[in-house]
C-alpha cells in the first residue's frame, strides 16, 4: 500500500508534485470541469470560516460588556449570517466535486498504466521484478481515499492552512508579538514529533496492512472462490483456516499492543506542549489584562485564534504528509511511464508475406542471467513447413515459441525471418506475421466476437470469423449461446456472461489463431484439454488450419508429430533431435524412447498394469 | 427468498439480534470502550469551553491578573489530563476495531468453509457473497461500518447532552422576556424556534433524499466492483500481455477499459453531483440558517442583558458542538440501514439453511478399507439447470478395483465424481455406503473417505507442507514419504526452506513460484497424505510430459494399492492399467468392463481408443 519512504525518488518534490498539478488542470481541461471554482471556493470556506465566527462572538462579548454598541452588533451578525449561508452552501458540493473529480482522474491514470503495460516489451512484465514497477503504479491509484489522484485536494488544503496561519498571525501581531513566538515554538515541537509517530504508524501499517490481506485470502479470496471450494470441503480445510486465522490475530494483538504503548507515549508529549503553550499565551495574556491593555472581548477573541491556530498547524502537517505522500505515488507512477516501449529500429512496413521462412542463428536465451533457458539454438525452417517440438517439460519448448514471436529478445545470437534480421522489425510489424495459443489462457471480459478477433467490434470480417469458428468446431456451441456471437464471457466481472468449459475455451483459442490469418502460426498444447475425439478432430483439420502457413505445434501428445514435417526434440535449451517421425524412431534416441513410453500402454501386446521397465 | 418480501421490520431486528450477537462474540469490551471514549472526547471539549468562559467571566468583572491566571493553569491542566486519557482510550478502541477486522474475516471463512459445497452455486448465495465482499473491500468491512456507526451514536448524544447541560444554567435568563419591545418578547423566540424548526425539518427531509439517492450511487458502485478490480489487476496480470501483443489488440483492451469501465463510472459520477449536488447545496445552506439564527437570537438577548459574557462565551462555544451532534445523529438512519442491509448479507451466508439431509450417522473405521459404494439409478441436473449431466447411472464400487473413466468432454465423469464425494446429492436415485444411503453420514466423516486430485484443484500461498497436510500441525515423516510418493520428494529437497518453503509471492518475498507439473504432484501428495481408501485423479497428467506420464502411470498401483481407485483421462493409455473401464456418454455410463473385452465389442470406447492410439499403434515395435 505504501511505499518505503527512504527509497530515492527519480524526481524531487517539486518536480513531483508540479506533475500532478499539471495534469489536475489538464484533465479539468479536457472533462469541462471548474477546477478553478471549486479551490477558490473551498479555501475561502475554510479560511474565513473560522475568522467569521470569531469576530462575531468578540462583537457579543465586547457588547455585553459594553465595549460596542448596537450597531456594531447588527453589522457583525449580518456580516455572519450571509458569510455562515453562503459557506455552508458551497462547501459539501465543492467537496464532492473535488472527490468526483479525483476519481475520473484516477481512472484515466488506470488507463495508461493498462496501455503502458501493454506497450513495453514483454520480457518487463513478466519478470516479477520488473513487473514491481507496475505494481508500485497501480498501488499510487489503489486507494480512493490516499491515492496520488488527490494531489490537487493535498494541495489546496495545504494552501488553505497556510493562508489560515498566514491571517491568524496577522491578527496576533496586532495583539502581542510574543504570542506569535509561542505558536511558532509549539507548533515547532509540535511538528518535530509527528515524525516518530508517523513513522511509527507507518510500521504499524505495514503489519496491518499485511494481516489483513493474508485474512482476507482466507475468507474473501478462496473460501469463497468457487474453483477452490471443492478442495476446501472435501479436504475440510474449515479446520485448517481458523487456527491460521487465530494465529493471525493474536500476530495483530501483540504487534498492536507495542505500537499502541510507544504511540500514547508521544502523543502525550504532544498534548503537554499544546497544554504549556496555552499556558504561555494566558501568561501573556494576562500580562496584557493587567495593564489594562485587553477587553473580555479581545481576551476571547485572542484565545479562540490561538486555538485556531493549532488546527490549521496539524492540517498543515497532515496535509503536508500526504502531500510527500503523493510525491512518492507520483514518482512511481512516472517512473512506470518512462518504462522504454519497445519500438524496435523500424523502417518500411512490408506487407504481410503470405509465407516465411524462419531461421535461428546461434540463439540463446536466459531467464535469470545465469543459466541458459534456451542455448545455442541452431535451425532453419521453409516457408510453409509444420513442425513438431517436443521434450521434457522445461525443456525451453515455449521460450523458443516466444523468442521467435518477438516476445522475448535473444540474449545471443540472431533470429531471421524471410532472410531478414527479425530483431530490426518493429513490435507491431513482428506480431503481425504471427498467431499463436498459449498454455495459459486469456480471455478478455468482452464479448465471444472480440475475444476471437481480438480487435474493436467494429473491425470484425463476419465471414472470416464464421469460417474461424466452424473450422475450430465451436459453431454448433456458439449457435446455441443466447447472444450467439455477441455474448459476453466472464462471470467474474459479469453475472450474466457466460463461462465457457475447458475444452471449448481451447477451440476458441484456435479460432483465434485462425481469424488472423497470419504467415506463421505457432500452437502451444492445444488440445490437453480436449476429449480423444476432438483431439482427434483438430488433427485430421490440421492441414486445412495451416494451409500454406509456417507452423510451430508444441505438445505432449506425440501423436501430433504425425501430421508435421518435420520434429524437433529439445532437451535442456538445445536441440538434440531432428528429423521425420520414420526417422527419429529409427534412430532409437530420445525421441524413440519418449515415444515408447507414451505408446506402451497403447499397444496390445504390453499388458496393462506391468510397470517393466525393460520394455522400453 | 420468501421470508424476505413478507416480513421487512422482523428481518431488521434479526439482523439486530445477528449483529449483536457477533459483537459480544469478538470483544464485549467494545462497548464500554466506544461509551468512555465518547465521554471523556466531549468532557475534554467541555472544558476548554468552560475554561474560556470563566476567564471571560474573570476578565469582564475586572478580576486580580493573578486570580485570572490561576484560573487559567488549573483549567488548562485539567483540559490536559482528560485528553490524555481520551487519547490512551481511543488508542485502545483502535486496537479493538482492528481486532474486528480480522474475526470478521474469520467469521466469514467459517460461514463459507463450512458450508455445503451446493450452497455457493446458488445464485442468491452467491449473490449476498459478492455483495458483502465488496463491502468489506470498499468500507473495510461490516464492523469497522459497524463500530463507528456506534461510535457516531454514543458521541452523537453526549455531545448534545454536554451541550443542553452546559447551556441549560442560561435557559432561564435567555427566555425572561419582559415584552417591552419585539427584541425582547415571546414572539422572538417562538420566530426563532420556528425556523429553528423548520430548517431542522426541511435538513431531514433533504438527507433522506440524498440518503436515498446514495443507496442507488453504492449499488452501482457495488455492482462495478468486479469490473473495478479486474481492471486494477490487468496492468500486473502479464500472462494476457501475450496474446494481446502478438494479435495487437492494445487498442481494442483500451476501448473495453474505456466504453466497459471509465465512461460509465465518469458519466455516472457525472450524473451524481448533479443529483445530489442539490442535496448537499440544501443541507449546507440550512445548518448555515440555523447557525445564524441562533446566533442572532443569543446575540440580541445578550445585548438586553439577558446573558452575562461567561453564559455567552459556553454558549456559542456548545453551539458547534450541539449543531455537530446533530448531524451526526441525523446521519445515522442511512448509515445503519445500509450496515444493517450489509449484515444481513453476512447473516444470509451464516444462516442459509441446507437443502439437503445431513446425516449424523459416523462413518465406521475399518483397517481392511472394506467400504462398498453402489450408485443405484442416479439421475443428477446442476442447480438451475434444465438437462441432466448424470441419467440414470448404476455402479457398484468393488474395493481394491481400479477403474479408468473415458468419455468425451462433458459426458458425466466429472459429475459422478463430486456425486461419490457428497459435494452435490443426486437428484434422483441414491448412493449407498456398505448399503446405508450416503445422506445419513456424518458429511465431514464420509468424506474423510476420499483423496482426491481434482482438475482445478487449489494450492494456497502458506509453506509447502501445510498445503499437503492441510493442516498447522502435522506428520513430518509421512509428510516426506508421500512427497516422495508423488515423485517430488528430491525437488522439495533443493528449495530454499525445503518442505517449510512457502508457496507463491502473494504474501512472502521468499515464496516460490512452481510449475504446472509441479503443482500436480504436490495435488497428489495432499490426497496421498489422506491416506484415503478411495483415491481419485482427475486429469492428473494433462500438463505432464510423456516422461513424467509414464512415471505417474507406473507409480500408480503403488500409491493406490489396496485402495479404491478411479482414473479420468482424455489419454486413454491410462485405461490399460486400470481393472475396468467405465465409458461415460452424454451422462450415462455406455460401456463397463476391461479393455479387451471393451475393444471387442466396438461401440463408444473402441471408437475413443482408435482415434487416439491409431496414433501409436501405427509403428509396430517390431
Amino acid at each position: 500500500m505504501k511505499r518505503n519512504p527512504e527509497k530515492k525518488t527519480r524526481h524531487t518534490f517539486f518536480q513531483n508534485i508540479g506533475y500532478m498539478a499539471r495534469r489536475s488542470i489538464a484533465y479539468a481541461r479536457a472533462y469541462h470541469l471548474s477546477i478553478a471554482w471549486m479551490t477558490v471556493s473551498i479555501i475561502a470556506q475554510q479560511v474565513l470560516a473560522p475568522l467569521l465566527a470569531a469576530y462575531v462572538l468578540k462583537v457579543m462579548i465586547d457588547c455585553v460588556s459594553g465595549a460596542a454598541s448596537g450597531g456594531q452588533l447588527l453589522c457583525a451578525l449580518a456580516v455572519f449570517t450571509v458569510g455562515s449561508i453562503a459557506l455552508e452552501t458551497v462547501k459539501k458540493s465543492q467537496e464532492q466535486s473535488l472527490e468526483i473529480f479525483a476519481d475520473g482522474l484516477r481512472w484515466q491514470m488506470l488507463r495508461e498504466i493498462i496501455a503502458k503495460s501493454l506497450a513495453v516489451p514483454y520480457a518487463d512484465v513478466e519478470d516479477s521484478r520488473r513487473r514491481k514497477t507496475f505494481g508500485n503504479a497501480v498501488s499510487a491509484i489503489q486507494w480512493g481515499d490516499m491515492g496520488v489522484q488527490n494531489t490537487w485536494g493535498a494541495l489546496l488544503n495545504l494552501f488553505a492552512a497556510l493562508t489560515g496561519i498566514a491571517s491568524f498571525f496577522a491578527i496576533l501581531a496586532v495583539a502581542d508579538l510574543r504570542l506569535i513566538a509561542i505558536c511558532l515554538a509549539a507548533a515547532a515541537a509540535h511538528f518535530a514529533l509527528s515524525f516518530p509517530i508517523k513513522r511509527l504508524a507507518r510500521k504499524y501499517e505495514r503489519q496491518l496492512f499485511a494481516t489483513r490481506s493474508k485474512a482476507r485470502y482466507f475468507s474473501c479470496g478462496k473460501a469463497s472462490d468457487p474453483k477452490a471450494a471443492k478442495d476446501v470441503k472435501l479436504f475440510h480445510l474449515a479446520g485448517w483456516f481458523s487456527p491460521l486465522l487465530d494465529l493471525l490475530t493474536r500476530d495483530l494483538r501483540q504487534g498492536m499492543r507495542r505500537y499502541c504503548r510507544q504511540d500514547t507515549l508521544l502523543n502525550a508529549a504532544q498534548l503537554a506542549i499544546l497544554c504549556a503553550r496555552d499556558l504561555g499565551v494566558f501568561a501573556i495574556l494576562t500580562l496584557l489584562y493587567g495593564r489594562g491593555e485587553l477587553t473580555a472581548g479581545n481576551f476571547i477573541f485572542y484565545y479562540s485564534i490561538i486555538s485556531g491556530t493549532n488546527a490549521w498547524l496539524l492540517q498543515f502537517a497532515q496535509q503536508y504528509s500526504l502531500l510527500y505522500q503523493n510525491h512518492l505515488q507520483a514518482d512511481d507512477f512516472r517512473v512506470c511511464m518512462e518504462l522504454a516501449e519497445n519500438t524496435g529500429a523500424g523502417g518500411q512496413v512490408d506487407a504481410v508475406p503470405d509465407s516465411c521462412a524462419v531461421s535461428f542463428e546461434d540463439v540463446s536465451f536466459s531467464y535469470d542471467g545465469e543459466h541458459d533457458a534456451v542455448s545455442h539454438l541452431n535451425f532453419c525452417v521453409s516457408p510453409g513447413e509444420k513442425i513438431a517440438i517436443v521434450g521434457e517439460n522445461g525443456a525451453g519448448k515455449t521460450t523458443a515459441m516466444k523468442l521467435l514471436s518477438g516476445l522475448y529478445a535473444p540474449t545471443h545470437g540472431r533470429i531471421l525471418i524471410n532472410g531478414r534480421d527479425a530483431g530490426e522489425l518493429t513490435d507491431k510489424e513482428r506480431f503481425k506475421l504471427f498467431s499463436a495459443i498459449f498454455q495459459d489462457v486469456f480471455l478478455l471480459p468482452a464479448s465471444l466476437e472480440t475475444n476471437v478477433t481480438m480487435q474493436e467490434e467494429s473491425r470484425t470480417d463476419a465471414g472470416r470469423l464464421a469460417e474461424a469458428l466452424r473450422l475450430a468446431g465451436l459453431s454448433e456451441r456458439v449457435a446455441q449461446l443466447p447472444d450467439g456471437i455477441r455474448t459476453r464471457l466472464g462471470k467474474e466481472v459479469d453475472s450474466n456472461a457466460v463461462d465457457l468449459s475447458g475444452g471449448e475455451t481451447q477451440k476458441l483459442l484456435l479460432a483465434r489463431a485462425i481469424y488472423k490469418q497470419s504467415p506463421i502460426i505457432i500452437l502451444d498444447e492445444p488440445t490437453a484439454a480436449l476429449d480423444p475425439i476432438a483431439e482427434n478432430e483438430l488433427y485430421m483439420k490440421y492441414n486445412a488450419i495451416t494451409q500454406g502457413r509456417t507452423s510451430f505445434y508444441i505438445s505432449h501428445r506425440l501423436a501430433s508429430t504425425a501430421f508435421c514435417d518435420r520434429i524437433l526434440f529439445l532437451e535442456n535449451g538445445k536441440i538434440v533431435e531432428t528429423g521425420t517421425h520414420a526417422q527419429l524412431m529409427a534412430q532409437k534416441g530420445k525421441y524413440f524412447r519418449m515415444y515408447s513410453m507414451q505408446s506402451y500402454y497403447y499397444n496390445e501386446e504390453n499388458e496393462g498394469g506391468i510397470h517393466d521397465e525393460t520394455a522400453v | 427468498m420468501k421470508q424476505r418480501s413478507d416480513k421487512k421490520p422482523s428481518e431488521t431486528m434479526e439482523n439486530l439480534r445477528f449483529s449483536a450477537r457477533l459483537l459480544k462474540q469478538t470483544s464485549p469490551s467494545a462497548f464500554a470502550l466506544i461509551l468512555l471514549t465518547a465521554l471523556f472526547t466531549y468532557a475534554a471539549q467541555m472544558a476548554g469551553v468552560w475554561l474560556s468562559a470563566r476567564m471571560t467571566a474573570l476578565i469582564s468583572a475586572g478580576a486580580a491578573a493573578q486570580t485570572v491566571f490561576q484560573t487559567a493553569v488549573a483549567l488548562a491542566v485539567s483540559v490536559l489530563a482528560l485528553s490524555l486519557i481520551r487519547q490512551a482510550l481511543g488508542r485502545w478502541s483502535t486496537c479493538t476495531f482492528h481486532q474486528f477486522l480480522i474475526a470478521e474475516n474469520k467469521i466469514l471463512s467459517e460461514a463459507l468453509t463450512g458450508k455445503d459445497y451446493a450452497l455457493l452455486e446458488k445464485p442468491d448465495f452467491q449473490q449476498a457473497l459478492r455483495y458483502y465482499q465488496t463491502w468489506i473491500e470498499n468500507n473495510g468491512g461490516l464492523f469497522s461500518f459497524f463500530y463507528s456507526g456506534l461510535q457516531e451514536m454514543v458521541s452523537g448524544i453526549f455531545g448534545i447532552a454536554f451541550s443542553v447541560a452546559a447551556i441549560a444554567p442560561a435557559i432561564r435568563g435567555l427566555l425572561a422576556f419582559d415584552n417591552r419591545s419585539f427584541r425582547t418578547s415571546w414572539g422572538f423566540g417562538a420566530v426563532t424556534l420556528l425556523t429553528v424548526a423548520v430548517c431542522g425539518g426541511l435538513t431531514a427531509w433533504i438527507s433522506d433524499r440524498y440518503a436515498k439517492k446514495n443507496i442507488q450511487i453504492n449499488d452501482f458502485f457495488r455492482d462495478t466492483f468486479a469490473q473495478f478490480t479486474y481492471w486494477l489487476d490487468f496492468p500486473t496480470r502479464y500472462k494476457p500481455g501475450k496474446d494481446i501483443r502478438i494479435y495487437g489488440s492494445q487498442n481494442m483492451v483500451i476501448q473495453e477499459y474505456q466504453t466497459d469501465f471509465e465512461d460509465p463510472q465518469r458519466q455516472y459520477r457525472k450524473n451524481t453531483r448533479r443529483t445530489l449536488g442539490a442535496e448537499l447545496q440544501g443541507m449546507g445552506a440550512m445548518q448555515g440558517v440555523i447557525t445564524a439564527v441562533v446566533y442572532i437570537f443569543v446575540a440580541v438577548r445578550a445585548f438586553d442583558g439577558a446573558l452575562t459574557a461567561e453564559e455567552l462565551v459556553r454558549f456559542t462555544g456548545c453551539v458547534p458542538i450541539f449543531i455537530g451532534a446533530l448531524a451526526q445523529l441525523g446521519n445515522l438512519p442511512y448509515f445503519f440501514n445500509m450496515t444493517l442491509a450489509n449484515i444481513g448479507y453476512l447473516r444470509k451466508i451464516c444462516e442459509y439453511p441446507t437443502e439437503r439431509h445431513m446425516g449424523t450417522l459416523p462413518v465406521e473405521k475399518r483397517n481392511d478399507n472394506q467400504y462398498d459404494i453402489e450408485f443405484k439409478h442416479v439421475s443428477f441436473k446442476y442447480p438451475g439447470t434444465a438437462a441432466y449431466a448424470l441419467k440414470d447411472v448404476s455402479l457398484k464400487l468393488k474395493i481394491g478395483e481400479h477403474l479408468a473413466f473415458v468419455g468425451h468432454n462433458g459426458s458425466g465423469k466429472s459429475t459422478f465424481i463430486k456425486l461419490l464425494c457428497r459435494l452435490y446429492d443426486p437428484t434422483e436415485g441414491e448412493i449407498t455406503l456398505n448399503g446405508i444411503d450416503i445422506r445419513k453420514y456424518d458429511i465431514d466423516e464420509y468424506m474423510s473417505l476420499f483423496g482426491v486430485v481434482f482438475q482445478d484443484f487449489s494450492l494456497f500461498s502458506v509453506p509447502l507442507s501445510q498445503n499437503v497436510t492441510t493442516s498447522v500441525e502435522f506428520d513430518r515423516k509421512k509428510l516426506l514419504d508421500v512427497l516422495d510418493k508423488a515423485g517430488i520428494g528430491e525437488r522439495v529437497q533443493q528449495l530454499p526452506h525445503r518442505e517449510d518453503t512457502v508457496l507463491y509471492k502473494d504474501f512472502d518475498e521468499d515464496g516460490v513460484e512452481i510449475s504446472g507439473g509441479e503443482a500436480q504432484k504436490l495435488a497428489i501428495a495432499r490426497a496421498l497424505y489422506r491416506d484415503a481408501p478411495f483415491v481419485v485423479l482427475d486429469e492428473p497428467t494433462a500438463a505432464l510430459d510423456p516422461i513424467s506420464e509414464f512415471e505417474i502411470y507406473r507409480r500408480f498401483n503403488s500409491f493406490t494399492d489396496g485402495k479404491t481407485a478411479i482414473y479420468i483421462s482424455h489419454r486413454l493409455s491410462s485405461c490399460r492399467f486400470c481393472d475396468k473401464i467405465i465409458v461415460f456418454q452424454e451422462g450415462q455410463i455406455v460401456q463397463a468392463g476391461s479393455h479387451e473385452t471393451l475393444l471387442a465389442q466396438g461401440g463408444a470406447y473402441s471408437a475413443l481408443w482408435h482415434a487416439q492410439a491409431k496414433y501409436y499403434v501405427t509403428v509396430e515395435q517390431a
